[in-house]
């Protein structure tokens, strides 16, 4: 269950991001090289008329999206089929590796998620001498996987159930005198202690990485409201908690009030403290279609077929080059025009530490 | 003489028929036994198995369930939160079940109706009108504050109480169907034999009728209290932070952390806790004598 997410980084903030790297390995050259690899691409998949790619990914409106951005065109355009399942539980993909019965070929996984399976070895290497990573920030590119979008996790609330001064950022969470009232909060640490950090006053670009220092305090931040929270699941509980008024405060994926917002909920989102984090692309080990798989990665990873994903969902590309093809109305309404306000997820931290931290997690949650 | 001889030849026969008779009895059950061998036994074999190997044989696992104090307070809730379903399933069910045993044609009828309505309704959409009523703004809530008798909303969702009223709701069949089997093979006559000798009502229902119907009493409550044991939806959707029960541990053992080998150990305590206890009552409640009695 831990599903989704998803939202928006802000270009200028993502490409800060990458200038901040060390660049582009040689092999890999800027521009003229890109256009090198999407020609050599849609020469690969011109010879893959008639195979089948199953992928698996999250339902909802999000999938929807992922339909209607990539797998519908590359189907038409290509004359691959597309199957679509899910939802990509790890124990779904782990079973599957371990009966050797691989029906997924491509898996999306929240990009935290991708180190973890891969050092488990459920997950093939991705080859980015066909992937071309050049114009994807280092966030978003791992051995086993690579971006394919970026989501929000903000909090929300609604401004009918709020009386005198609003609150301006996600520490108002903590904030129980002003705000009394059940939170509704990601049953998982990977939200919750970037929240509690900002709360403590550790500034946005020290939050990561991680120590046992800074996650001992965010336990501690977390005890303070701990008997005030409804904890969530799945992506669409928190929107719904917050619509019927069972919470005072939301804990959710920006994107997840699409539906509520354009059906006239009085419902406010608080950027200042919110954290980007991303989505991506992999390959389930020992999969009959890795070569397809890959090309697909390959394709839908360029700037021209990325961008698409802002027109359906308000979730933003990776590819640096694709946010300038996101029309300027639709770009306004990703959260990537407040991504100055947030903090962008260290996804690449939490791979090798993720299951430790969230075996203390819930020993943590079992206490009281 | 001939029928000296016929006498031997005709029980060899007839040993031979019972035989016979047995072994198609024996093959009737083949084909459920070779499903439940091959899709439930040997997968939850295997899986049990787990928990001693991670991947050489070790008894981390249990080890780690059985010390770390965490894991058995959640044995312990789970059991309380179990046994507290069948106290109350008892409490509500047993004088209805009473009621469809001894009342009219159609009044029983009707209560089995309403027994079996709910029944045949699926979990979910049970614990979705339970989420819808008793929510801070839900119908009960509103209702009250409408009337003003509360002025803020009551913390009906998301706590133990809404566990056990959930978990409840879904149980009470399982318990007014098997004491309802039991009472109405009880004679009421006995009770107003009992009545009839200067015993009280009280008294001779005490003495007479629970006896009696114990054994339907005594199956509901095992069968409520094992099934609770592994209830998942209910407290899953309507339990509140700290109301983990054992289930929702496995689950998360399974699906999130893919700890199967703990999750085994964990699953292999909840099935010996059930057996225990299964076998401690069944020692303890002479259901067996009070059965036949009866007949």
């Amino acid at each position: 269950m831990k599903i989704t997410r998803r939202n928006l980084i802000k270009s200028t903030a993502m490409t800060g991001v990458a200038a901040s790297l060390p660049g582009p390995p040689p092999f890999m050259g800027g521009r003229a090289r890109a256009a090198d690899s999407a020609e050599q691409v849609d020469q690969a998949l011109a010879k893959m008329r008639g195979r089948t790619l199953v992928v698996a990914t999250w339902g909802g409106t999000y999938q929807e999206a992922l339909r209607d951005a990539w797998f519908k065109p590359f189907s038409e355009k290509y004359g691959v089929k597309i199957i679509e399942d899910g939802p990509p539980l790890n124990a779904k993909v782990v079973a599957m590796v371990e009966s050797g019965k691989i029906t997924w070929d491509i898996c999306d996984f929240a990009t935290y998620r991708i180190d973890p399976l891969g050092l488990s070895g459920n997950l093939e290497e991705l080859d980015y001498s066909i992937i071309d990573k050049s114009r994807i920030p280092d966030e978003f590119v791992f051995k086993w996987g690579v971006g394919n979008c970026t989501y929000s996790t903000i909090v929300a609330y609604r401004s009918d159930m709020i009386e005198g001064e609003p609150p301006k950022s996600v520490t108002a969470l903590w904030d129980l005198a002003r705000f009394p009232g059940k939170r509704a909060l990601h049953d998982e640490p990977i939200h919750n202690f970037p929240f509690a950090l900002t709360a403590l006053g550790v500034p946005r670009n020290q939050i990561y990485p991680l120590t046992e220092e800074k996650i001992d305090k965010a336990f501690a931040k977390m005890d303070e409201i701990k008997e005030h929270v409804i904890w969530w699941t799945v992506g669409a509980q928190s929107p719904q908690l917050l619509a019927n008024k069972e919470v005072v405060l939301a804990q959710a994926y920006s994107n997840r009030f699409d539906n509520l917002l354009a059906q006239g909920l009085p419902i406010k989102i608080l950027w200042e403290g919110g954290q980007t984090g991303g989505d991506g692309w992999a390959i389930t080990k020992g999969s009959k279609n890795k070569d397809l798989a890959m090309l697909f990665i390959a394709w839908a990873t360029l700037p021209e077929n990325n961008y698409a994903i802002s027109k359906f969902i308000t979730m933003g590309p990776v590819n640096q080059d694709a946010f300038a093809k996101v029309p300027a109305d639709r770009r306004a309404l990703l959260p990537s025009a407040y991504a100055d306000q947030q903090v962008l997820m260290d996804a690449k931290w939490w791979g090798p530490n993720f299951d430790r931290i969230v075996q203390r997690w819930k020993a943590w949650r079992l206490k009281g | 003489m001939t029928a000296e001889n016929v006498a031997p030849d005709d029980s060899g026969r007839l040993t031979r028929l019972a035989r016979g008779e047995k072994a198609v009895l024996l093959a009737f059950l083949v084909p459920c036994g070779f499903f439940l061998l091959i899709f439930f036994f040997l997968p939850v074999a295997a899986f049990l198995l787990r928990g001693f190997f991670d991947p050489g044989f070790t008894l981390q696992h249990y080890r780690k369930a059985l010390t770390e104090g965490i894991y058995l307070t959640i044995f312990w809730r789970t059991i309380l939160i179990s046994l507290s379903t069948a106290a109350c399933c008892f409490l509500l069910g047993y004088p209805v079940a009473y009621v469809m045993a001894h009342a009219s044609g159609r009044m029983r009828a009707l209560v089995l109706a309403f027994v079996l309505v709910p029944f045949w309704t699926s979990i979910l959409v049970r614990v979705f009108a339970w989420i819808a009523l008793l929510g801070r703004n839900g119908v009960i809530n509103s209702a009250l504050m409408g009337f003003g008798i509360t002025e803020t909303p009551l913390p009906m969702l998301y706590n133990t109480f809404a566990v056990l009223l959930g978990m409840t709701h879904v149980m009470l069949p399982y318990m007014i169907l098997p004491c309802y089997s039991v009472m109405r093979n009880i004679p009421l006559e006995l009770v107003k034999a009992a009545e009839n000798l200067g015993a009280t009502p009280a008294r001779a229902f005490l003495r007479i009728y629970l006896p009696l119907s114990m054994p339907g009493a005594v199956a509901g409550c095992l069968l409520v209290f094992i099934v609770s044991g592994g209830f998942f939806i209910t407290p899953a959707l309507m339990g509140g932070a700290s109301g983990m029960i054992i289930s929702q541990l496995i689950e998360q053992e399974v699906s999130d952390a893919t700890n199967w080998s703990f999750a085994s150990a964990l699953s292999g305590l909840l099935l010996v806790l059930i057996i225990s206890l299964y076998v401690a009552y069944d020692r303890l409640v002479p259901t067996d004598e009070i059965e036949e009695t009866l007949k």
